[in-house]
């Protein structure tokens, strides 16, 4: 018997003994949570084990021809097990009163914004802050997080990835282009002006992490403020306060802090939020002085301000495409979680001694709204 | 707003990718051998498929290819793609755009284009392989 045949009866036996905790599991949970477990169940756990039953049948499974197509068939499911095994069973399998507060506040967030497809499910065990599993529908949570209201805008934002992967078309091809468009322009005005060859290749780099990653977190981040809106400047804010460490340096697959302020600024105006953006803009700029950090040269050429423009065009018009309503639409009053995210910052700003006593019985009208002890 | 969603959309759009030209590939490898467990349908959509993006892969590469934009390729499948064959470049372009050619007319699959077939799917997989141990190794 071959490695490879081998390697499928022990993912066979992996696809078969996660089926069984899910099954054990399943029935026990919440509505939300088994309306999940069920869909990821048929949707990709019972596909995984029939696609290994498939593979072990083909009778070419053993022909040296065919063998390199096979193991590469056999890695993307042995990948699909591992995640399924490392995020949606360990969600399901410890599904308690944190992550159903706030899978019930990403469906309402859902349902107010008109995202349109099925609310993803939370599980309050991230370490990593809060992340989206695009491909499992789970949004991570830190488990001190779901009760505190000034940070909870940032579901907007892992919602909103959701709709940049499924709705590419929609959202990343019209930014791609625009991306393209403001350098093939901007490396052909260097080239007249007699840049010289590195700093053309240095346009090029930012072309390139543009299109790779930047143009993404830019993306999630305006949709989030389309929706969110004052709240995800505020709490964007807060954040960067907390965790950032060069305000004007990208990290990994991030672009600046600074950059990504000024993107979501710019769409607080264009939904008609101009004096709040002006507000928190004067806060991010309270924390540049107490962060002693200043724009560096070179910062306008990788995050030139008329891309970002652009960018915020074409998103804005997106999330009309997709049908998403803007904050100003959402916004009604009464135990709304966009509403009331809303509120919870207005109020920390006019009262941040008295705050914590104002979350404690917003978030006690939001158990109450959603039935939940 | 941590790394982990952006590595993991890369490695969804990446995987997704990898197992479409995969599966295209192991149905074109099977009517080139012979294999009767693939229909005439399945191996008339692999040829489309392929052909397209041989075609897409071609014009990224620079390329004068029949359609530009029809598919979506990874920025890293390209790159991979272009590492392995600095030195002979235009010939690559011309072998995709030939192996596209002959898919779309219907010809025989030689061994010629198998190997062009298998370069993308190599390069999809190496692409998808690395973005999954990139969101499980931060």
């Amino acid at each position: 018997m071959s490695l490879l045949h081998r390697l499928l009866i022990d993912l066979q036996r992996r696809c078969s003994e996660s089926l069984d905790t899910w099954k054990k599991v399943e029935p026990t949970l919440a509505p939300e949570a088994k309306r999940y477990a069920e869909n990821i169940r048929q949707k990709l756990l019972d596909r995984a084990g029939a696609h290994v039953d498939r593979l072990l049948k083909d009778p070419d499974l053993a022909d040296p021809q065919f063998a390199r197509s096979f193991y590469i068939d056999y890695k993307r499911v042995v990948e699909l097990i591992q995640q399924i095994e490392e995020g949606s069973l360990l969600a399901i399998c410890r599904y308690r009163a944190e992550d159903r507060f706030a899978s019930l506040l990403v469906d309402q967030i859902a349902t107010e914004i008109g995202y349109p497809k099925p609310a993803p499910l939370c599980s309050a065990t991230s370490t990593q802050y809060f992340f989206a599993h695009t491909g499992l529908d789970l949004i991570f949570v830190p488990c001190a997080e779901p009760y505190r209201l000034l940070g909870l805008s940032d579901f907007y934002h892992e919602l909103a990835h959701f709709l940049l992967f499924r709705f590419s078309s929609k959202f990343l091809a019209p930014i791609e282009a625009e991306i393209d468009l403001y350098f093939d322009q901007a490396v052909k005005d260097a080239r007249q002006k007699g840049w010289v060859q590195t700093l053309i290749d240095e346009l090029e780099a930012y072309r390139k992490s543009w299109k790779r990653d930047w143009m993404i977190e830019f993306g999630a981040d305006m949709v989030a403020a389309y929706c969110a809106g004052p709240a995800y400047g505020w709490a964007n804010v807060r954040l960067c306060s907390n965790v950032s460490a060069d305000l004007f340096a990208g990290a990994s697959t991030h672009p600046a802090d600074a950059a990504r302020a000024t993107g979501i600024e710019i769409v607080l105006h264009g939904i008609g939020c101009a004096t709040e953006a002006a507000e928190i803009d004067a806060e991010w700029q309270e924390l540049l002085r107490l962060t002693a950090q200043m724009k560096p040269q070179g910062f306008d050429m990788a995050y030139p301000q008329p891309l970002l423009n652009r960018l915020a065009d074409s998103t804005v018009a997106a999330c009309k495409t997709v049908g998403l309503n803007s904050y100003l639409r959402t916004r009604r009053g009464g135990v709304d979680v966009t509403f009331t995210l809303n509120e919870a910052w207005r109020e920390f700003r006019a009262k941040a001694n008295s705050y914590s006593a104002w979350e404690q019985n917003a978030v006690a009208q939001l158990k109450s709204a959603f039935q939940l002890p | 707003m941590s790394d982990t969603t952006t590595l993991s959309h890369e490695y969804e759009t990446s995987a997704s990718f990898a197992e479409t030209v995969n599966q295209a590939v192991l149905t074109l490898k099977k009517a080139r051998f012979g294999r009767r467990d693939v229909s005439p349908t399945e191996v008339t959509e692999a040829r489309t498929a392929m052909a397209t993006l041989l075609d897409a892969v071609a014009a990224s590469l620079g390329a004068a290819a029949r359609s530009a934009k029809a598919v979506q390729v990874p920025s890293e499948v390209l790159e991979r793609l272009v590492a392995k064959h600095t030195n002979r470049l235009s010939y690559f372009q011309d072998d995709l755009v030939q192996t596209a050619a002959a898919l779309q007319k219907g010809s025989a699959i030689d061994d010629e284009a198998l190997k062009v077939l298998e370069e993308i799917s190599d390069a999809a997989d190496a692409t998808a392989s690395a973005s999954f141990r990139r969101l499980r190794r931060r």
